[in-house]
């Protein structure tokens, strides 16, 4: 048995107050809290994020269309598919088919040129730069989507969204039809032809967008992108148009650096 | 030994201060914490997908929830239904994961809390003048434009401000597409769809309907709004009579412009404002000036006027002879400056007023800039 002396008593109390006390000073320690709440607040509301991409595979049909058409215009339909490294980093594959056509600029000025007869005017011409029609394309790229960020749409309802960065190659299909360069003459009056010259090629294809993806479940999201596709043009000159519409060769093949088509793309990706 | 029972009295106090996971929120967080909702649908903004893989507190143990049936816990299904029941957990949280922020474990992965916040920065009341350095236009198919802007802004209310938008545009010039289209083809754009805009000034209102925050590496934090704008005013056009060009010498001639005067000008456009700190802000916005343009004089002269002219330079005396001949507006001595042809450039103006066209012309443009708020 304990004998309880005044001290004892004293030193007892002590220690029992403090107990008791202890609790109340731990739940109420500004020691407790290092950072400005707000802070933490802002930073956990944000960063725990309720999608994470991170080790997961995904799939993308997505639509493409021209931003600004000049001469050429084009409607692209593709897939894409990707794997998410972590949160922040990913690989793509797209694969597409771009229908594409002249624009009704492009038209007038045939017909416009085709008018005037070379025998009297504009004899020796060189045809237009970005003039190549995209069509099938397959792009493989890396995607940097370092922004994670949340809206509130109508004060309601909180949208998650992902911002990204996109950079990669391939190859595609490309396809030209001369407006200037005129193989049979169907309507000299009315400016139409018959037969304009037309070329194919295989080539290179250079891509980088910027894009935000918009979260609507866990399996899915919505995704905008401002796209562009960079490709070698070129484009022939000194066109003997006399020549040309008797059907002989003439003009010889110049560069002409790259042309760039912007695209805006609208796409559903898929989680899996 | 009695030493040694108060030292037990007294760190059993603490201990119970701090318990293993955290007491339950007491202030500011009015939701349940560790709540499960019952699929990803239930958007609670900030719950963890992590907070799934390991057990809760014992408040909100999902497997109690009746009529669902215990779902085997998927390895990519982050929803909070795979939670199992509670057991004891594998690891210990960090002391981290122990702290409370008004009494909330906020540093916990494996807590979800809804919070109610206050908009950090109120804009009600405060003024905003906005820099914007470079925009360029990114519709260009017959003109090219860059210049710069500034703006001024009177937050009315937090959602709704007061614009001022002047803008001046040191590049103004036909595109390369219609240099193209003159050179080889011998065709232009009508005049009326490639007028370039010198500058402009606008005024008109903001609103801001969206608000939301973004993390960079889930590192720095932003705050974001839409802002939405729209506005009228006016704006000083011009076109372009001669291209650039350059002879078989290789003496460079400049191009030479004409004065088409003042249009009526609307602009709407769109965009994010990124708060930086609490006196400034970065602005990126797509904006669309929209004007009118109907050429029916250059340089202030009429199709009358510019036949008089040409009458007087085709007999080879100078266009000023025209003087007292022609309509008080009209400002022969802008044609032929710095040196150009002025007998090119008025035949050239009078091609482009004797069939006047019209067009509605839209300049979009991409604009980025800097706000400070004051």
């Amino acid at each position: 048995m304990i004998r309880m002396t005044p001290r004892t008593l004293v030193r007892s109390l002590a220690a029992a107050a403090l107990a008791f006390v202890a609790p109340a000073w731990a739940e109420s320690s500004p020691a407790r809290i290092e950072a400005p709440a707000e802070d933490v607040v802002e930073k956990v509301a944000v960063r725990n994020r309720l999608y994470s991409v991170g080790g997961k595979w995904e799939l993308s049909p997505f639509v493409g269309l021209m931003v600004q058409t000049n001469l050429t215009d084009h409607y692209n339909f593709g897939l894409a598919g990707a794997y998410n490294v972590n949160d922040t980093i990913a690989f793509e594959g797209r694969l597409a088919y771009a229908l594409s056509r002249h624009t009704g600029l492009a038209n007038q000025v045939a017909a416009q040129l085709l008018q005037r007869n070379p025998a009297s005017e504009l004899r020796q011409v060189d045809d237009f730069a970005n003039l190549w029609e995209m069509n099938a394309n397959a792009l493989v790229g890396l995607r940097w989507q370092p922004i994670y960020g949340k809206i509130s749409l109508m004060a309601e309802l909180p949208v998650h969204f992902q911002g990204y960065l996109w950079v990669g190659g391939g190859a595609g299909m490309f396809h030209r039809e001369s407006i200037v360069y005129c193989q049979k003459v169907e309507s000299r009056a009315e400016g139409t032809c018959s037969s304009w010259l037309q070329e194919d090629k295989i080539n290179w294809l250079g891509s980088a967008a910027i894009g935000m993806r918009f979260f609507t479940h866990q399996k899915g999201a919505i995704k905008l992108e401002l796209r562009n596709y960079l490709f070698p043009d070129s484009y022939r000159v000194d066109i003997d148009r006399t020549q040309a519409e008797q059907g002989k060769s003439t003009g010889a093949e110049a560069s002409a650096g790259v042309t760039p088509l912007w695209m805006f793309d609208l796409g559903y990706t898929f989680f899996f | 030994m009695r030493t040694l029972l108060s030292a037990a009295l007294l760190f059993a106090g603490i201990a119970h201060a701090s318990p293993l996971f955290p007491a339950p929120a007491r202030a500011l967080l009015n939701a349940p914490l560790a709540q499960t909702p019952s699929s990803d649908e239930d958007d609670d903004e900030d719950d963890s997908p992590a907070a799934t893989s390991a057990p809760a507190p014992a408040p909100a143990a999902p497997a109690a929830t009746p009529g669902t049936a215990p779902a085997a816990p998927a390895a990519d299904a982050p929803s909070a239904v795979s939670a199992p029941a509670p057991v004891a957990p594998a690891t210990a949280p960090s002391v981290d994961q122990q702290k409370l922020v008004f009494g909330a474990p906020l540093y916990n992965p494996n807590v979800g809390v809804h919070t109610v916040e206050k908009k950090q920065f109120s804009d009600k009341g405060s003024h905003e003048l906005v820099l914007y350095p470079a925009w360029v236009q990114v519709n260009g198919k017959f003109t090219n434009h860059a210049g710069s802007g500034i703006t001024y802004l009177y937050h009315l209310q937090e959602n709704f401000a007061l614009q001022l938008s002047p803008i001046y545009n040191w590049y103004n010039a036909e595109s390369g597409l219609n240099a193209e289209l003159i050179d080889k083809a011998r065709v232009e754009a009508q005049a009326a769809t490639s007028l370039l805009l010198n500058w402009g000034a606008t005024a008109g209102v903001e609103v801001t309907p969206l608000y939301g925050k973004f993390a960079f590496y889930e590192g720095s934090l932003a705050h974001f709004s839409l802002v939405i704008s729209g506005g009228a005013g006016v704006g000083g056009t011009r076109h372009q009579l001669k291209p650039a060009s350059v002879d078989a010498a290789g003496v460079e001639s400049a191009a030479t412009f004409g004065d088409t005067g003042a249009k009526f000008v609307g602009q709407v456009g769109g965009g994010l404002r990124v708060q930086l700190g609490t006196r400034f802000t970065l602005r990126l916005e797509v904006r669309d000036l929209v004007y009118s343009a109907q050429v029916t004089a250059v340089n202030g002269c009429s199709v009358a006027d510019l036949t008089t002219i040409k009458a007087q330079t085709d007999a080879g005396r100078p266009a000023t002879a025209a003087e007292g001949k022609v309509g008080g507006g009209c400002r022969i001595s802008e044609f032929g400056k710095d040196g150009a042809d002025v007998r090119a450039d008025v035949n050239l103006a009078r091609n482009l007023v004797t069939t006047p066209s019209s067009d509605v012309l839209n300049n979009v443009g991409f604009y980025a800039g800097l706000g400070f708020i004051f």
